[in-house]
């Protein structure tokens, strides 16, 4: 595929469906920083992954796979000066800073998301985002039964937490 | 909260995104990627490229200086066909065990990236991928491996000695002891020192991704 046709099919991803790699980068990057770092790798692998793309999925299921498959991958690497591979110079201002004030209970999620384990994370954000268990077994390589268990631990941390918090 | 409040408050980010994207410096960063992975891979051709033609190069000098020795150190003695066929044969053997090392590592990378396109696209055999990048690394480093990258030397080495011995070249040939030093020299800066150097990024950059990634893999089969 030609590169401005890559570009033109990425841009239209980008401009429909750019919220699911903020979701996926907030998860699994803390700093402002480390979330540039992170979305410029994720925009990256799914600008390269344009070319695989054959519509046996639809386009977030696709987007959410590359995501989290390079978020995960991503937290993993421990020192990526180490690695000699560092993100491209002058993208420090790739993405604006997120505004002020944000719907505290967003960010009470991204806080109980956090905590969970790295392939927990992944599964918590295709729930919240309404995949069924079959969607996201076919993402992660689970077995439905699997994602099953993982589903119901999940929430019953985020339910125990939140009655936690209401008690204090 | 029950679940499907959550879901509420998880979907409200969609009608306000979190950022907004330069895209600018986005395209910037895809042009600069495409860039680099090209020219990655064009080093790495050129490596085994340069690796075949230093061994062949190697392998023709060393027999070459030895013919010439041969023919202008003996004059007045008339050199049959059977004297020439020694160096030649050994140039012959070493250029085709530099050859047959080449060829076999162009087929071990054609496997490796064949075992690669196996695994589909979750996240299980994105997790497998990258297990088989990181046996792959390794790899080289065993024995049967390293013997394959060093027969060409060991060959020349072998070859050059033989026909030494076929022209009786004695123990106080300080030339020979000259060439033994180099060989020895060679073997030990070059053969070892790029095996040191491949084993040690395996201990400290493979192996410790390898075990993160056998965690990961545990962490998807942990019910």
């Amino acid at each position: 595929m030609h590169n401005s046709e890559r570009d033109r099919i990425f841009g239209e991803w980008l401009a429909g469906h750019k919220g699911i790699l903020f979701k996926v980068v907030h998860a699994y990057a803390f700093e402002h920083a480390d979330r540039q770092d992170l979305f410029q790798e994720v925009a990256v692998q799914v600008w390269r992954s344009v070319d695989a793309f054959r519509g046996e999925s639809s386009v977030p299921t696709w987007m959410y796979r590359v995501a989290l498959n390079t978020a995960l991958a991503w937290t993993r690497k421990e020192d990526r000066h180490q690695r000699g591979k560092e993100p491209f110079e002058g993208m420090e201002d790739l993405l604006t800073p997120p505004p002020e004030k944000r719907d505290p209970r967003v960010e009470w999620l991204y806080h109980q998301i956090a905590q969970l384990k790295d392939v927990d994370r992944s599964v918590a954000l295709l729930l919240l985002d309404g995949f069924s268990y079959k969607e996201i077994a076919g993402i992660t390589g689970l077995t439905e039964s699997n994602v099953g268990v993982k589903i119901n631990r999940i929430k019953s941390v985020l339910a125990g937490k939140r009655m936690e918090e209401t008690k204090s | 909260m029950n679940l499907d409040e959550l879901m509420a408050v998880w979907k409200s980010q969609d009608a306000s995104p979190l950022h907004g994207v330069n895209e600018t410096l986005l395209r910037l960063a895809l042009r600069q990627e495409e860039t680099q992975a090209q020219k990655q891979r064009r080093r790495e051709r050129w490596i085994v490229y340069g690796m075949v033609i230093g061994m062949v190069t190697l392998n023709v000098a060393f027999l070459a200086r030895f013919l010439f020795f041969m023919i202008y150190r003996q004059r007045g003695i008339v050199l049959s066909g059977w004297d020439y066929a020694g160096p030649v044969a050994g140039v012959v053997a070493g250029m085709a065990a530099a050859l047959l090392t080449a060829g076999r590592l162009y087929l071990r990378q054609r496997a490796q990236a064949v075992r690669e396109q196996r695994f589909g696209e979750s996240l299980r055999d994105q997790i497998n991928r990258q297990l088989a990048l990181c046996d792959y690394a390794p790899a080289r480093t065993r024995p049967a491996s390293r013997l394959g990258i060093r027969l060409p030397v060991i060959i020349s080495v072998a070859a050059f000695f033989a026909i030494g011995r076929i022209h009786n070249w004695t123990l106080s040939d300080a030339r020979l002891w000259g060439l033994v030093g180099f060989f020895v020299v060679f073997w030990i800066l070059v053969v070892r020192g790029a095996s040191w150097v491949q084993r040690r990024f395996v201990e400290r950059k493979i192996l410790p991704r390898q075990r993160q990634l056998e965690a990961l893999l545990k962490e998807l089969d942990d019910q």
